[in-house]
């Protein structure tokens, strides 16, 4: 509002009472218009005001030595400790490095396979296939890390594991030892998770590829364009709105590296390339019932991340004058 | 800059909104605090008149829990039998199924000021320190002496440093709740038939074991003509000592009283264990033996429990693992293999006989706390020592606790197997796991010394011998063994909340030495770095918590 | 007609093999969990099960189906999962609407839609939520697992994408026909939205099934507990030595042909589900109403 009080002023206009007379008008007219709107909007809002920010009061303790039994009024304020304590730890610097690799790995892997295989899929032809196939890409989404974990352990062991007896009999190299060494760690943590989830995260896109227009396609084949020509004219094209908000939002998850994943499958020998933020919180903070620091450091992820998405945000509009959402 | 101004304009609504709900929350606590303290008055009990009281508690019921008759955990025949006989009704607050949401659960109550249930058992040292520090859990000193029978005085006595953990310069703030007291210590598991295959004696010392492992490793102990076989399997996931799957005793046999991950008086002082110059030789030794592949390259990725796979599945010939294992999960390997055969032998020794091995504190860190506004001390140190008549022996649980649950009388003789019961059951009700301990407190270290006096062809009399006496001959040998290794049982001495640095340093220095460890042995890391190791260890905090530790050492000798 | 070229059908081949290779390396875990929940208790302890059982049985089923607590937490799963999803779905339908309204029409617009985008990367954490949840007085009642994660964001923000992308030229059409907001949402919106409606009905049907958590801190009973709490607490990997010393107790917390059954059995009602919904966004269905 007071950007557009200043504007009034270098222009001259004496009083500032009508322009704030005009503005509320005009809310008032807008409202009357689209006030089904607001309503359509209300209980969505107020619950997320209710469940969502009302609990942030919480994020006080950040700032505090939080003790439980002096409650948040009570415990000494602390400043910004806990967050200087993050980057003191010896390890706080290999670890979000860690963080950041593995995540954007995850990202970018994470949109883009998924897409790929929504397109190859859509080529299928026989609907049966077709549909079989989605169904069973779709299961590793139900089966949690912890099951996972174990059966990656078996599948990838140096000691006749699947993977190995196949990679030693077709290629004749030695086996690898996937979860003992530290690249291949980092490669099985992305592979796996790419694996486990692109089924899954593929169906947004096949619901996108779904709400395309036919008639676009059936003009397109009038003029006799390539099925190739087709994919990159209609069918990306139409995806794409999709495609950009998922991965902007999924950019927030850029200091997630999957908590799960890896506290199950990370062990002494991989810890300096294994260790993640929430691994290494969990350990330091949420073992020791040490909330403060706890949630001094989802603060940081907090802000690191919301500023990854309004800065993507704000990139697809200036340079695209796409709005994303 | 649109939605600049719609988060702050919505975060003053936010803002408006929380401070309502924020006092809600204070006057709802200090409601819940009144309302949830225990009402009961503290009890007249004058001329043998109880009172009945309520005595609130919350515990985990896992599936292990076996319950019959339609009863579950809030009726049951404990629950009647307390208030019958003791006028205590038990309340459960709340239950989870399984104990890290016990855990979980308890640290949320204490950290949004819920009211503590009156009695509750917590096996978690630095949650244990927070309830101290709160000051919501009772200083029980004063009750301990004026209502503990003498019994139960008796044997805090004997294992009084068990005691410690619950003492403060103030006050005691709770007790221990006894286990067996050595039923995480290792025994020696072997391949009896690999053995005797390869014409070769179980290993006495470190020497032997060598050999045995080379033995196991390129003899090809399974005749299948193939190198597939190991010597060793252990666990080097979270420690390289271990409840199950354990390492401890090779550097025991070297340093002859510390292990890694043990605090370990040395001339006065406790020092830890695993950055002790001692440790070197056992993992030099240790190296050795991976390099020559006795050992499973993948130990530092496998849990205790999973470390126990490659015995299982035939590849590896030797354990180190607790004198009950036969029959969980070692007898896993029958399935896999009928002809196998396993027997268990001591530990080997260093040349010089010198040896330690892992042990766990005598109450698994299990410990039961009092809210500080319970009323009714008096009459929990009167249900405790009832509960103990089951390990004496005594009063109404002479031969068990109920009668038709975890025995049954047969012309006068008890029967605790429930397959042999009258009516006969396939999974029997487990009455010793309705109380509020969890499970039945025990006398630490009174069973391997009944399965020492079985297998040295003792008669059994007692009902505990009895019951002992229907365990397999391997698994009573196995206890025997673990009586006879008592002298190189070499416990965490360092029984205090984790210290001030312990908290803010102490898991990035534990993941420095594991790592390290690790890399020693499993990669080309030289045994060296053990001695960057123990410096890096000092210089980044270990000092002050040495100094920590002795500190409290120190206040409780 | 490219379906006809002689390259395409090539392509064709080709990219369905590929896809049944990958498809085959999905499920091998399923078959794996479905082979040890059918293998006798020794060999699947001793984790010897590849992708055929071994001493063939049906004694975890038995065992699992008969678990009072197990039909129970079914019980409450498909409660919570049922009314979660239909509340979810109401909330985000009907905000996503509106969102998908153009700026220029709908000034509040942006600031909603940041006000929902915030709470994607903030929250107050357990704490504060936990206290939240208890002065509302929702501890062990089914809303403590519902409203809370109600308004699924990114759902939200997916569904109003797929609004935004629906030609204009039908909602003028509705409007001329004297249709008003919320009929337009009714009869146009919603019936072209099909694929979008599917998708995320089925993501927040698989959200409120597969949660865990909050389960467990909101229900003081683990007889309250929905299913995926109720597996938690079975299948994660409990430090035993904490539990009990007794190899018979630790047997049983251990069999892993029950806990292989359990995770196939709460898997199972999700996959039946699926194909009801999965006919409308894979393939096959023309998108009549767009082209009228």
């Amino acid at each position: 509002m007071s950007v557009v009080l200043l504007e009034k002023k270098d222009e001259g206009i004496p009083v500032q009472i009508p322009v704030q007379q005009s503005r509320l008008d005009r809310f008032k007219k807008g409202f009357k218009r689209t006030w089904p709107l607001h309503v359509l909007i209300l209980p969505a809002f107020i619950l997320t005001i209710l469940f969502h920010y009302v609990p942030m009061l919480g994020l006080v303790i950040a700032f505090q030595d939080y003790k439980p039994w002096l409650g948040f009024f009570k415990s000494e304020w602390v400043g910004l400790t806990h967050f200087r304590n993050l980057f003191m730890f010896e390890d706080s610097v290999n670890v979000i490095w860690n963080t950041l690799i593995i995540s954007v790995l995850k990202i970018s892997f994470g949109v883009s396979v998924p897409v790929v295989f929504a397109l190859l899929l859509n080529e299928v032809r026989n609907i049966g296939l077709k549909r079989s196939i989605q169904t069973l890409v779709y299961l590793p989404h139900f089966l949690s890390w912890v099951i996972l974990g174990g059966i990656l352990i078996d599948v990838l062991s140096i000691n006749g594991g699947l993977v190995n007896r196949v990679i030693t009999s077709l290629f004749g190299i030695d086996p690898i030892f996937f979860l003992g060494t530290g690249n291949w760690f980092r490669t099985t943590l992305v592979v796996s998770d790419i694996w486990k989830e692109f089924g899954f995260s593929a169906i947004v896109y096949l619901a996108a590829i779904a709400g395309i227009n036919p008639s676009l396609y059936e003009a397109a084949e009038v003029d006799g364009a390539t099925r190739w020509k087709q994919i990159l004219h209609i069918t990306i094209p139409g995806m794409l709105p999709i495609i950009v908000v998922v991965g902007t939002l999924q950019l927030g998850n850029i200091l997630n590296a999957g908590f799960d994943q890896v506290f199950n499958l990370y062990n002494p020998l991989v810890y300096r390339e294994g260790d993640i933020i929430d691994t290494f919180v969990y350990r330091n903070a949420l073992l020791e019932g040490n909330f403060s620091f706890a949630t001094a450091i989802g603060l940081f992820k907090s802000v690191i991340s919301f500023g990854m998405v309004v800065y993507s945000y704000r990139l697809a509009y200036k340079y695209a004058n796409y709005r994303v959402w | 800059m649109k939605y600049k101004k719609g988060i702050i304009r919505s975060s003053i609504i936010i803002l408006i909104l929380s401070l309502f709900v924020g006092c809600g929350n204070g006057s709802g606590n200090n409601n819940q605090a009144t309302n949830g303290a225990t009402g009961n008055p503290p009890v007249a009990d004058k001329g043998g008149e109880k009172l009945p009281i309520t005595l609130t508690t919350a515990r985990p019921i896992g599936s292990d829990v076996i319950f019959i008759n339609g009863e579950d955990i809030t009726n049951n025949v404990h629950n009647k039998w307390a208030k019958d006989t003791l006028g205590i009704e038990i309340k459960d607050l709340w239950t989870t199924a399984d104990n890290t949401a016990y855990h979980t659960k308890l640290r949320l109550a204490l950290s949004t000021n819920e009211e503590l249930p009156d009695v509750f058992v917590v096996q978690d040292r630095s949650l244990v320190a927070d309830l101290i520090a709160s000051g919501k859990v009772m200083d029980i000193s004063e009750a301990y002496e004026q209502y503990a029978s003498e019994r139960l005085k008796g044997l805090y006595g004997e294992f009084s440093e068990a005691l410690n953990q619950l003492k403060t310069e103030n006050g005691l703030y709770g007790l221990p709740i006894f286990t067996s007291g050595d039923g995480t210590n290792p025994v020696l598991w072997i391949r009896q038939d690999w053995l005797d295959t390869l014409k070769l004696e179980a290993p006495k010392t470190i020497e032997d074991f060598e050999k045995v492992m080379d033995a196991f490793t390129n003899g090809d102990p399974d005749g299948n003509g193939k190198k597939d076989t190991i010597g060793f399997a252990f666990s080097a996931r979270e420690n390289f000592s271990n409840w199950m799957s354990d390492a401890s005793f090779i550097f025991g046999a070297y340093s002859g009283k510390a292990i890694p991950g043990s605090w370990t008086e040395i001339d006065g002082k406790l020092k830890l264990g695993s950055v002790l110059p001692e440790m070197k030789p056992g993992l030099a030794k240790m190296k050795d033996w991976a390099a020559k592949g006795y050992l499973d390259a993948e130990s530092p990725i496998l849990d205790p429990i999973k470390a126990t796979e490659s015995f299982i599945q035939g590849r590896a010939g030797m354990i180190a693992a607790p004198s009950w294992s036969e029959g969980w999960p070692l007898n896993g390997l029958y399935s896999t293999n009928k002809d196998a055969k396993i027997d268990v032998y001591p530990l080997p020794v260093g040349s010089d006989g010198k040896s330690a091995r892992f042990m766990n504190t005598l109450n698994e860190n299990k410990v039961v706390v009092f809210n500080k506004n319970f009323k009714n001390i008096d009459r929990f140190f009167e249900y405790f020592d009832k509960i103990y008549d089951v390990v004496y022996e005594t009063g109404d649980f002479k031969y068990g606790y109920f009668e038709g649950y975890d025995y049954v009388l047969v012309n006068g003789e008890p029967v605790y197997d429930s397959k042999k019961f009258p009516t006969p059951l396939e999974k029997g009700p487990t009455p010793s796991k309705y109380s509020l301990f969890w499970n039945t407190p025990e006398i630490p270290l009174k069973g391997s010394a009944i399965a020492n006096r079985l297998y040295n062809g003792a008669t059994p009399t007692t009902v505990g011998e009895k019951k002992a006496a229907t365990q397999n001959e391997v698994t009573i040998k196995a206890g025997s063994i673990n009586f006879d290794l008592k002298a190189s049982n070499s416990p965490n001495q360092f029984l205090g909340a984790p210290t001030q640095t312990m908290r803010s340093k102490g898991e990035s220095l534990d993941k420095m030495i594991l790592e390290t460890y690790a890399r020693i042995v499993f990669t080309d890391k030289s045994i060296d770095d053990f001695d960057t190791l123990v410096k890096d260890w000092y210089d980044k905090g270990g000092q002050q918590i040495e100094d920590e530790v002795n500190t409290w050492y120190q206040s409780v000798k | 007609m490219y379906h006809k070229s002689k390259g395409y059908k090539v392509f064709n081949v080709i990219n369905s093999i590929c896809l049944i290779l990958l498809s085959l390396l999905c499920i091998l875990p399923m078959i794996h969990i479905l082979a040890v929940s059918f293998s006798g208790r020794g060999p699947a302890n001793a984790n010897i099960i590849g992708l055929w059982p071994i001493d063939f049985t049906f004694e975890s089923y038995e065992k699992t189906l008969n678990s009072p607590n197990f039909i129970r937490s079914l019980w409450v799963a498909v409660y919570r999962t049922v009314l979660g999803t239909a509340i979810g779905m109401a909330l985000i339908i009907a905000a996503g609407y509106a969102l998908s309204k153009e700026y220029s029409y709908f000034k509040g617009r942006s600031v909603y839609i940041w006000v929902f985008v915030f709470t994607m990367m903030f929250n107050g954490g357990l704490v504060p939520t936990y206290l939240l949840i208890s002065n509302l007085h929702l501890i062990n009642t089914i809303w403590a697992l519902v409203l809370p994660g109600a308004v699924g964001v990114f759902n939200m923000i997916l569904i109003m994408n797929f609004f935004k992308a629906i030609p204009r030229e039908l909602e003028e059409a509705a409007y001329l026909d004297g249709a008003g907001l919320f009929k337009t949402l009714w009869k146009v919106y919603l019936p072209v939205s099909m694929p979008a409606i599917a998708t995320i009905g089925l993501f927040t049907l698989v959200w409120h099934w597969n949660s865990w958590f909050d389960g467990l801190i909101y229900m003081t009973d683990s007889k309250k507990y929905p299913l995926a709490t109720y597996l938690q607490t079975i299948v994660v990997q409990q430090d035993f030595s904490k539990i009990s010393l007794d190899p018979k107790d630790l047997e049983n917390l251990s069999q892993r042909s029950v806990k292989a059954a359990q995770i196939f059995i709460t898997a199972f009602p999700i996959l039946i589900v699926y194909p009801f919904l999965q006919k409308y966004f894979v393939g096959g269905i023309v998108m009549g109403a767009v082209k009228e």
